[in-house]
């Protein structure tokens, strides 16, 4: 009787290492995969900038495409003896996001005359130029909202004031006195498709600036103008 | 002396019974083979077992894949290791996956697929991969 329960237990047991065997065995795997998307937005230069009708002056700091916008341009010659009708510099932006983007604009304009005749934010023509969305990756069906009144030399965007005599980009915001304060100049909806970001392609907008020379107070006159753009 | 003859049979027929039962539970085995890596990756991670004693599960984490990711591609090994006692083949499924296109993620096996016969532990490695796109989220 005692073998005979032995034997059990014995067998018992080799059921166990049996059971244990098989629940060892493993014939699948799981590989659990997550990752995220943020927003992003981005500005770049979109090529060299082009400065016409200046007299002296020539630009310190050209873009270059697909680097980082830091421009730097000296209008030269502003006063009468420049007789250019407008001084105009075109600089060229390169924008991309995979989301909803907005780029505002903030402008600083600082001359060293005291009366009402020196150079002014009014004084500096300002607009966004036709918007183009082509190339491969690029999202060629999103829409965009140009705030500005386009190129400032436009005739329908300013003319000379008839009381005062003094010519005056009288659009809404065509001038850098309605950027004072950062303000919205360009919206649009997303710009690249899913492309790796070696993909060089973008929205092109040019940013056109512009000056009439005039009978301005002498000085000199400094211009700072920051473009950002945010994906809200 | 009966008993004795009945205690032996029954000794060798659970042995062989549990000889059958091992040889059919070590047919086929999928595990890990080894610690993963990632590499390229902004903000991710993976998760996995070093020991190959270890079932395969893994948790990955690409992180950020968006452009603001400027690495080259976002790069995952995992070590699989794969025993069997006869011709075997390894498959693989996706699930889970909303809203993805299971075409921007790339997996490999870096070894040979093709139907072998292996007895004991045979590390294979897979690749997973995901380069960083401007992908609308």
């Amino acid at each position: 009787m005692f073998k005979l329960t032995k034997f059990a237990a014995l067998a018992v047991l080799l059921g166990t290492f049996l059971v244990a065997d098989i629940s060892a065995q493993s014939t699948s795997g799981t590989v659990n995969m997550s990752g995220t998307v943020s927003k992003f937005v981005e500005i770049n230069s979109g090529g060299a900038v082009s400065l016409a009708g200046n007299s002296g002056g020539g630009i310190t700091a050209n873009g270059s495409v697909n680097n980082p916008l830091a421009v730097v341009v000296n209008l030269g010659e502003l006063g009468p003896s420049n007789t250019s009708s407008f001084v105009v510099a075109d600089v060229p932006l390169k924008l991309r996001s995979n989301a909803a983007y907005v780029m505002s604009m903030i402008a600083t304009v600082s001359s060293s005359g005291t009366t009402t005749n020196k150079i002014g934010a009014s004084d500096i023509g300002f607009g966004l130029g036709a918007v183009t969305r082509t190339g491969v990756g690029v999202n060629s069906t999103g829409t965009d909202t140009n705030t500005t009144a386009n190129d400032p030399t436009l005739v329908a965007n300013g003319s000379i004031n008839a009381t005062s005599g003094r010519y005056e980009f009288t659009a809404t915001r065509s001038n850098l006195s309605a950027f004072a304060a950062s303000t919205t100049a360009l919206s649009g909806s997303y710009i690249m498709n899913a492309v790796p970001r070696s993909n060089s392609n973008g929205l092109n907008v040019p940013a056109i600036f512009a000056v009439k020379p005039q009978f301005y107070e002498n000085g000199t006159t400094t211009i700072a103008v920051t473009f950002t753009v945010t994906a809200p | 002396m009966r008993t004795n003859a009945f205690s032996i049979s029954l000794l060798f027929g659970l042995l062989l019974f549990g000889g059958l039962g091992n040889t059919f539970a070590q047919t086929f085995d999928i595990a890990s083979g080894g610690l993963p890596t990632i590499t390229g990756a902004v903000g991710g991670s993976v998760t996995g077992s070093s020991s190959t004693n270890s079932n395969l599960s893994v948790t990955i984490n690409f992180g950020e894949v968006s452009p603001a990711n400027k690495n080259n591609i976002v790069k995952v090994i995992v070590p699989i290791a794969i025993r069997s006692t006869s011709p075997y083949k390894v498959t693989a499924v996706v699930t889970g996956a909303t809203n993805v296109n299971a075409k921007a993620r790339i997996f490999l096996l870096r070894s040979s697929t093709t139907i072998r016969r292996v007895c004991f532990s045979s590390p294979r490695t897979g690749a997973l991969l995901i380069p960083p796109r401007s992908t609308t989220s």
